[in-house]
């Protein structure tokens, strides 16, 4: 392939990539402005359960309430986070919502019906976006995780959470305004991070062999990393990723594979390992790469050699 | 002398990792050592059967398919595979499907087991662990024919002959009726052409394993028409005639063309459009197709194994049967018989092993007897002609005769004058045959499906107003 064609290929890929993504990326930073002028600092603390696992496991069912990809997910997450979101509850939450919320269901479904690959995703989603919380609430202090920005409206940057403090109440219309101007720099703020990651997927996409790893389908393991890599590579929007895998399906990659296509893809890719560093060290973005990725490995191996369809 | 102040170094010790840190490396080291285990512990799952066939009833010319979710190692197959009670077949490996396809007809009436050992292995290594095993029983061969023929719709029938009191089994609904139909030789589907609006023609199959029907190609400037299967049922050869609706030029010449009854996509035979071609017949082994073509006036064999043409120099426009071994093929010729005015037609064989196809007649050139038409018996050694004796006058029907091609005899069959028989179809064992019969002296006789039984000679009435009879092995 000439470099002509490879330049085209990139141009398509990146912009398909981008264009499929930001309106996703809009939608949460939307989200995120609503949450700063809407939401209290004390909603969240009324709202969150005591209970560490319980808190966790609500935070991974959060997706329901925002329903956003990965690419949203990010600003809504940096705000709650703002607001006093315990960081293991938002880590769950990052994690599952790309996959926990109602959209994705129904593309799955419409997918696959009602069987092994619809509550393998979401079970082994729930699973994983609750053992990465857990351990991430071994850490307690947010300014050991977060990047300072994501620590701004922190009480007096001691990285905690101060829930004694409330916003003012607004008026709707004037809220409305400045939900709009938050979403705006928050767009801008993160866009730059899904430029990269995009051009970054695109790049993958035109110059690794996508042949080669589909070669890979029929052993029980090697296809199981090969989908991981697919998927992190691929950067696909959780809300479509379905119909892709359905794609797999037809090339023979069996089903603790696909899973792991559908569990990690959605958690972790280029852009969203990108945009993770908006928000969290760079320590931590690598934690949260490693852990979800050996999660989805076991599960996928681990069906595709002891489970029968 | 003033001591040196000594520089306290218990400063307090900070560990470069925290709480964090040490729990995700241990969480890291748990998943890689799950992941280790799984592993070692192996395979618990191995390759799987996605599906198989046939199941239920099926028929004696059955093809048995198992369909795996990876594809196979060929070498894994041997002895692996087996029938209870033992049948002769060949064993292939195609993709992820393993095919037995059997080399005689099945017995009629038998349950065969079908056991697939454990130990077929797929090309990336996995097994299969546990052995598969199904049932299936073989129906008897049943009689396909269109009907009525008194209606100018007709449609197509099936009838068991071990039960001709049963009524006929209707078998398609078309509105404005079948045109020509084809039977794929593993008994399994049928392929029809059925009339559309505006004189289209169009394909479908009728798949007797599930009862359905469904559209191979629509048609929807072209009349497509003579349908015939490939014997592995991977593609159907067709006469297409264009309509020119739009110019208003009338219906074309037809040309051969062919659709993969997998993917749907149609293409003629020939890229040029000016070669015409009509009654396509494939060989046994699906690798030649014949057809006629009235531009250069003789048959054309295409070889798909090379891609390379042959031609059979005929005028008469007829292309007949191949042997069931493939190595003959018959066509009519028309000959003046010596010292008189009369014209026969003699049946000559072409031996297609032979580099120049060599030419056999069928019966000698001072041969009286007008042959109509020919069908060959499965051992390819003999065949069914049906004649006009020269005492029976053309407006008297032709007669059935079995002729042994190594010893040149015909052995009367079916000789009563006042009937015209043909359209003979043999039974896939070789011992009934499924012909039409018309009544020459009755007035407002219909064609009739008869069945003569070759061991005990038996002739009796399958269906009435009924034609084109096709055995569904």
């Amino acid at each position: 392939m000439d470099f002509n064609t490879q330049l085209t290929l990139f141009s398509t890929r990146f912009l398909g990539i981008f264009i499929e993504a930001v309106s996703f990326l809009l939608l949460g930073t939307l989200v995120s402005g609503l949450i700063e002028v809407f939401v209290r600092k004390e909603d969240i603390a009324r709202f969150m359960p005591r209970r560490l696992f319980a808190a966790i496991a609500a935070g991974s069912f959060l997706g329901f309430l925002f329903p956003v990809c990965e690419c949203g997910v990010v600003p809504v997450t940096r705000k709650l986070y703002q607001k006093g979101l315990p960081i293991s509850v938002g880590v769950a939450f990052l994690l599952a919502a790309p996959v926990m919320n109602p959209i994705v269901f129904a593309s799955t479904y419409a997918a696959f019906g009602f069987g092994p690959i619809l509550i393998g995703r979401f079970v082994i989603t729930f699973i994983m976006a609750v053992a990465v919380g857990l351990l991430f609430s071994l850490e307690r202090s947010p300014i050991k995780l977060l990047q300072p920005r994501a620590l701004m409206a922190m009480s007096g940057g001691s990285g905690l959470a101060s829930p004694q403090l409330s916003a003012p109440q607004t008026p709707f219309g004037q809220g409305l305004v400045r939900a709009a101007r938050v979403a705006t720099d928050e767009f801008f703020d993160m866009g730059r991070y899904l430029v990269l990651g995009t051009a970054l997927a695109a790049g993958m996409q035109t110059f690794l062999s996508q042949e080669q790893i589909r070669a890979l389908a029929s052993d029980p393991a090697m296809s199981v990393v090969a989908m991981a890599i697919m998927a992190f590579v691929l950067s696909i929007c959780s809300t479509t990723d379905a119909i892709l895998a359905l794609s797999f399906a037809n090339f023979g990659f069996p089903t603790g594979s696909l899973l792991t296509f559908l569990t990690f893809g959605p958690m972790v890719d280029v852009k969203a390992t990108l945009m993770y560093l908006s928000v969290f060290k760079r320590r931590i973005v690598i934690y949260m790469v490693i852990l979800p990725l050996l999660m989805s490995l076991l599960f996928g191996i681990f069906i595709n050699l002891n489970v029968r369809f | 002398m003033a001591e040196k102040p000594s520089l306290n170094l218990s400063l307090p010790m900070h560990s470069r990792f925290d709480r964090l840190d040490i729990g995700v490396a241990l969480a890291i080291l748990a998943l890689l050592s799950a992941i280790l285990l799984t592993l070692l512990n192996g395979d618990r799952v191995g390759i799987s059967v996605r599906r198989f066939a046939p199941q239920g009833l099926a028929s004696s010319q059955a093809v048995v398919q198992i369909t795996f979710d990876e594809p196979l190692d060929p070498e894994s197959i041997v002895g692996k595979l087996s029938l209870t009670p033992e049948a002769d077949g060949e064993v292939s490996v195609v993709g992820n499907q393993l095919q037995w396809r059997p080399r005689q007809a099945l017995q009629q009436g038998q349950v065969y087991i079908v056991r697939l050992a454990e130990g077929v292995r797929s090309q990336h290594g996995r097994l299969l662990l546990q052995a598969h095993e199904w049932q299936f029983r073989v129906r008897a061969p049943q009689v396909v024919f269109m009907a009525p023929v008194d209606q100018p719709v007709q449609n197509l029938f099936m009838i068991d002959p071990n039960l001709p009191e049963t009524q006929p089994r209707q078998l398609t609904f078309s509105e404005l009726g079948v045109l020509s139909y084809d039977v794929l030789p593993d008994g399994s589907r049928i392929v029809y052409s059925e009339l559309g609006e505006m004189r289209t023609a169009h394909l479908r199959i009728y798949d007797l394993r599930t009862n359905s029907t469904s559209t191979l190609l629509e048609c929807r400037t072209a009349a497509c028409t003579t349908p015939a299967w490939r014997p592995d049922g991977n593609m159907v050869a067709f006469e297409r005639s264009e309509l020119n609706l739009e110019t208003g030029a009338g219906v074309g010449a037809p040309r051969i063309w062919l659709v993969d009854t997998n993917t749907g996509v149609a293409r003629p035979l020939f890229a040029d459009n000016q070669r015409l071609g009509y009654s396509p017949r494939w060989s046994p082994d699906g690798t030649i197709l014949a057809s006629y073509d009235a531009n250069i006036g003789g048959i054309v064999l295409f070889d798909f194994a090379n891609n390379r043409e042959r031609l059979i120099r005929t005028p008469q426009g007829e292309v007949g049967q191949f042997s069931a071994d493939g190595r003959w093929l018959f066509f009519p010729k028309i000959i003046q018989l010596a010292g008189t005015t009369r014209y026969v037609a003699h049946f000559v064989l072409v031996d297609l092993h032979s580099e120049l196809l060599v030419q056999r007649d069928l019966t000698p050139d001072n041969d009286p007897n007008n042959d109509v038409e020919l069908a060959w018996l499965p051992d390819s050694r003999r065949v069914i002609v049906t004649r006009r004796p020269p005492e029976i006058t053309t407006m008297q029907g032709a007669q059935l005769h079995l002729l042994d091609l190594e010893t040149g005899t015909a052995t009367p069959l079916v000789t009563e004058p006042d009937y015209s028989n043909g359209q003979v179809a043999v039974s896939p064992n070789g011992t009934q045959l499924a012909f039409q019969r018309f009544a020459l002296g009755q007035s407002g006789a219909r064609p009739q499906i008869w069945l003569y039984n070759l061991t005990t000679g038996d002739l009796r009435l399958l269906a009435n107003n009924a034609t084109l009879p096709r055995w569904l092995p």
